[in-house]
């Protein structure tokens, strides 16, 4: 696997890359309830950073916050610093629509839409850039080959449901239809705990080879998928950012002893 | 106590399970089988026959003409003819003081002989639709008749329209007085059926010689028996079975329930839809939480309430609004009591149906197709109408078959409102079919019933209307269901 | 990987184009609660109008007196005392023939092909035109069984129409209790009656009523039955026993707006 390409997150590691995703003492509110207590975090461009902890620690609450899906939640507050690629998607008057398209995302459970594999994906880029006929069709195909799905759907993808798929297909149609939208950030909550070992495999090897283009964060529940996929991982317990460096180092020489019992397998 | 309890309480269920199925079951079974009654139908026809001197005034009536013989079955006698009938003695010749010719009917298809009773009245029979019959007539001229011609004029008895029988009728002479060559007379009735036909004068000078005068006979040959005859008729245009040539075509009655019911979801569909859209993915929870129950509100009014608000407000709006606009003509609006009030009213009645079942349809789609659109950057309405919309698409159409099924049969408005008169559709100028006055198949069955004798053949009818009604409704009702379950998703 | 050389990046024209889209949806949405007022609206005017019209004349005379001078003057006493009598007593006739048969359907009666038909059967009659029922009253209980047209036919009738609407609700209500609870039930060696009646059915019952509400908003609303298995515009006996009224024709509230509409 190539990790070569993946800048270092942490910059007390390496301040030379360009940092797209700031946060500096980034405090999360559902109701009353803290769920982020002051996170200082940065992540650098391209490259994959895992996050990782028990659940409940925050980590699903992180990814949402950068793309701004938890506004729908009533009582969902946020305050402190965040910047993404520049500026700060809670500013008044940002464009929501201009963010999404920044930074997309999958989730855990594959959600394709229930029509045909073409339009799942088609869907983004006609709204987003207006593009209809044969440039169309060319983004779909580029789509479907950059989430290595094409080779399986290319005889029908045009009328197949996306919902008639196996459960990793899926999974990839959804990275194909975000991709369509040309994000340069990727979110992944979990995008292989609902899958079997082998589709888990082939989404791996995708998320790694989008990670040449892209900066992925993706959470896992999964140390060795952190391992074999991340560059950088970041360690989050009850809220707080416990400790995030190269993931070699991290697992290797955990700086923590809550990271040196988690990752040794001791809870979570 | 509980070794008694449990066996008797699962007797008692079970006993109830079994009544369940009885009542079914008792319910399908006299449903159809009352049905049955409509099978007895005879087939009533009749034909007025007069003849006249050539050539024929131009303001000749034959409906009017006293003399004519009216050669009809119809329900009301009985085989052959009344007692009272059959006493009446020949016409006399010289009776026939105002008309220079005449028409004397004969026994049922009998040859003439020396007791042949003659008779100028009607006769009436009824007849089964595989019975056939002949009547025979003589056409003869008074002594008052002038000139070298004369002429047979034939048409329907009054309220008779000659394809409502399963009978093939033919007009034919039988035999011409002796010393006269007249052509050969076949005519189909079906085709033909008013005419007239000029023949060489024949003059009977006296009673006696009216049976050498020329002979006719009208035959009706059945063309199929009364199970096919009775479902034949239902096909046809004419709803009339009050008149003496009974008629139970329902196509118009169908017809109706079909222009309410598409008007009705034409208004229902959308309107529902869109408040169950409104409902589900709009609404801020608490506004939610007070606007699904109050749309469910009106689907706990009464339907004859409904109806009050038709004739009090909507029908009365229409005839206003169309009257200033000066469309009236053109929809063809003279009473508030008509088709369109009918669809008006019968559109709110469907509207919390149809937004109850849609606005399940939407709430059952799961969150994270919601996300999924977020997530790609669509817009509220981008989401809405290109994934959320097409997600409850099979629970939206479930919807609006139910509401379908609804206003199928829903009764008191239609009753109410239509203004009960069986009209059928005209393609020519489809707009006036809607101010105009209307009847369905549920308020057809509603009012007819309670003016029926009890197993006649129009009380046959209105169980095979209800049979009818019953069969559409149970399957657009499944189809509903099942399609709006399909919408159901695995969270 | 080359992802997507087939799309720019113009941002400028994007952000354009994204106040465009965001003002279209808003005014799609906008036009979503316009129509949704729109029907809010309907609703309002139509009760309002009922209310309205009605309030003025609803007094305690109204609703204790009979009809009088020819239906132009007095109450709709007799009309609502029918009514009453007729819901009455179809329950009294529906509710345990419905619940026990819905509990039969649900517990009792097994998964066969013909159950299934049956089941579909009654999901449909639930939803069958009341008209179907009142011609079915007419023909069974008025003319085969000669009750003729009385308050005993209309509840027979009505009980009729009431029976699928309770039991498919009932039947509902119990599959929807957890079967993980049904078995624990047994295991704690409860006979299937204790089963029932103390573990399922207090789960069932707010399903259950509303089947009940359901059925009686039917009953109560739906005019055809009552008009001709059960109905008289008026009658002219002032007193009469229990027996002499149930067996025959009642006043009551839909054929009385029904005549007065005719
Ligand atoms: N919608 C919500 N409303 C209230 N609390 C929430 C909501 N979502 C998550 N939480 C709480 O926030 C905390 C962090 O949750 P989450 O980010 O989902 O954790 P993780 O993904 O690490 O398992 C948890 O304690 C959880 O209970
Ligand atoms: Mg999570």
């Amino acid at each position: 696997m190539n990790h070569s390409q993946g800048a270092s997150i942490n910059p007390a590691v390496n301040t030379t890359d360009e940092v797209i995703v700031s946060a500096k003492g980034l405090r999360v509110y559902y109701g009353d309830k803290e769920a982020l207590k002051g996170i200082d975090f940065s992540i650098t461009k391209l490259g994959v950073t895992a996050l990782i902890g028990p659940s409940g620690c925050g980590k699903s609450t992180f990814l949402r916050t950068l793309n701004r899906m938890n506004d729908r939640i009533p009582g969902f507050r946020v305050t402190g610093n965040l910047i993404i690629e520049g500026e700060n998607p809670y500013a008044k008057g940002v464009d929501l629509l201009e963010l999404r398209r920044k930074v997309g995302m999958v989730f855990q459970k594959p959600n394709p839409f229930p029509k045909s594999i073409y339009e799942n994906i088609a869907v983004g880029p006609r709204a987003h850039y207006g593009i209809r006929g044969s440039k169309l069709d060319q983004v779909v195909e580029e789509a479907l080959n950059a989430a290595a799905l094409w080779d399986e759907v290319k005889d029908d993808y045009k009328r197949k449901s996306g919902l008639s798929l196996s459960g990793g297909q899926q999974q990839r149609l959804c990275i194909a239809r975000m991709l369509a939208v040309n994000p340069d950030i990727v979110l992944m909550d979990e995008p292989c705990s609902a899958l079997d070992p082998i589709s888990t495999g082939r989404i791996e090897e995708l998320i790694v080879s989008l990670s040449q283009t892209k900066t992925v964060v993706i959470v896992t529940h999964n140390l060795q998928q952190a391992e074999r996929v991340s560059s950088h991982t970041a360690f989050f317990m009850f809220g707080e950012l416990v400790e995030a460096a190269p993931t070699e180092e991290l697992f290797a020489n955990p700086q923590r002893d809550a990271t040196r019992d988690y990752v040794s397998g001791r809870f979570g | 106590m509980r070794r008694f309890i449990d066996p008797l309480m699962g007797t008692a269920v079970r006993i109830s399970g079994v009544t369940v199925l009885l009542v079914v079951g008792a319910l399908l079974f006299y449903l159809v089988g009352e049905a049955r009654n409509a099978f007895n139908q005879t087939f009533a026809y009749g034909h007025r026959v007069a003849a006249q001197a050539s050539p024929l005034p131009s303001n000749y009536d034959l409906q009017l003409d006293p003399n004519a013989s009216i050669l009809s079955a119809t329900p009301e006698g009985t085989e052959g003819l009344d007692e009272k009938e059959e006493s009446l003695p020949p016409p006399s010749v010289f009776s026939l003081i105002d008309s220079p010719a005449g028409t004397a009917a004969l026994l049922d298809g009998k040859e003439p002989g020396p007791e042949t009773q003659v008779v100028l009245q009607d006769w009436q029979t009824t007849r089964r639709a595989e019975a056939g019959s002949t009547f025979r007539f003589f056409v003869f001229g008074s002594p008052q008749l002038q000139g070298d011609k004369m002429t047979l004029v034939w048409g329907p008895d009054g309220g008779f329209l000659p394809e409502y029988v399963p009978h093939k009728l033919r007009l034919r002479l039988v035999r011409a007085p002796s010393g006269i060559t007249a052509p050969t007379v076949d005519i189909d009735l079906r085709k033909e059926p008013t005419g007239s036909l000029e023949l060489p004068a024949f003059v009977a000078q006296t009673d006696e010689d009216i049976q050498k005068g020329y002979l006719f006979e009208i035959t009706a040959t059945p063309t199929t028996n009364s199970f096919w005859a009775t479902l034949g008729g239902l096909l046809k245009t004419s709803w009339d079975p009050t008149s003496s040539y009974a008629r139970y075509g329902a196509v118009p009655l169908f017809v109706a329930t079909l222009i309410i019911t598409l008007l009705s979801l034409l208004i229902a569909a959308p309107l529902g839809i869109t408040a169950a859209v409104f409902i589900s993915e709009l609404a801020p929870q608490k506004l939610k939480e007070w606007l699904k129950p109050f749309i469910e509100l009106l689907a706990s009014v009464p339907t004859v309430v409904l109806a009050y608000f038709g004739i009090t407000f909507v029908g009365p709006a229409f005839l206003e609004i169309v009257g200033r606009l000066g469309l009236a003509p053109a929809f063809g609006a003279e009473s508030s009591r008509s088709l369109i009030t009918v669809a008006l009213v019968m559109g709110i009645l469907l509207i919390p149906t149809i937004a109850s079942v849609s606005e399940d349809a939407l709430t059952n789609i799961p969150q994270s197709l919601r996300d999924g659109g977020d997530a790609l950057g669509l817009t509220k309405f981008e989401t809405l109408w290109k994934v959320l919309l097409p997600a409850a698409k099979s629970g939206l159409i479930g919807a609006t078959l139910l509401g379908m099924a609804r206003a199928i049969g829903e009764t008191m408005v239609v009753w109410l409102l239509s203004g009960g008169t069986v009209r059928m559709p005209t393609l020519a100028e489809p707009l006036t079919n809607l101010g105009k006055p209307t009847k369905a198949v549920s308020d057809t069955i509603a009012i007819d019933i309670q003016n029926v004798s009890f197993g006649s053949v129009h009380y046959g009818h209105l169980f095979i209307l209800a049979t009818l009604l019953f069969i559409v409704t149970l399957v657009v009702n499944l189809t509903g269901y099942r399609i709006a379950k399909k919408a159901q998703w695995t969270h | 990987m080359d992802a997507l050389t087939s799309l720019g990046n113009h941002n400028e024209l994007l952000t354009k184009r994204d106040s465009k889209r965001s003002l279209w949806s808003g005014v799609g949405v906008a036009a979503i609660g316009l129509v949704t007022l729109f029907v809010i609206a309907i609703i309002l005017f139509l009760i309002g109008t009922i209310i309205l019209r009605g309030a003025p004349s609803v007094n305690l005379g109204f609703l204790s007196q009979p009809p009088l001078e020819n239906m132009t003057a007095g109450g709709i006493w007799p009309q609502i005392r029918g009514t009453l009598l007729l819901i009455g007593g179809t329950f009294l006739i529906a509710l345990p023939i419905g619940i026990l048969g819905g509990i039969f359907l649900a517990e009792y009666a097994g998964s066969s092909r013909l159950i299934g038909l049956v089941r579909g059967l009654i999901t449909s009659l639930a939803g069958t035109p009341s008209i179907i029922y009142a011609l079915f009253g007419l023909a069974v209980f008025v003319l085969i069984l000669k009750l003729n047209i009385s308050v005993i036919a209309g509840w027979l009738t009505l009980a009729t129409m009431a029976l699928p609407v309770i039991v498919l609700s009932t039947e509902q209500a119990l599959k929807a209790v957890p079967n993980s609870q049904i078995e624990a039930g047994y295991a704690l060696g409860m006979t299937r009656w204790q089963v029932m009646s103390k573990v399922a059915l207090p789960q069932a019952m707010p399903g259950i009523i509303t089947g009940i509400i359901l059925a009686s908003g039917r009953a109560a609303g739906e005019a055809p039955p009552i008009i001709i298995t059960a109905g008289i515009y008026f009658r002219t006996e002032k007193e009469m026993g229990f027996l002499e009224l149930i067996r025959g024709a009642t006043e009551s509230l839909p054929l009385h707006i029904t005549e007065g509409l005719r």
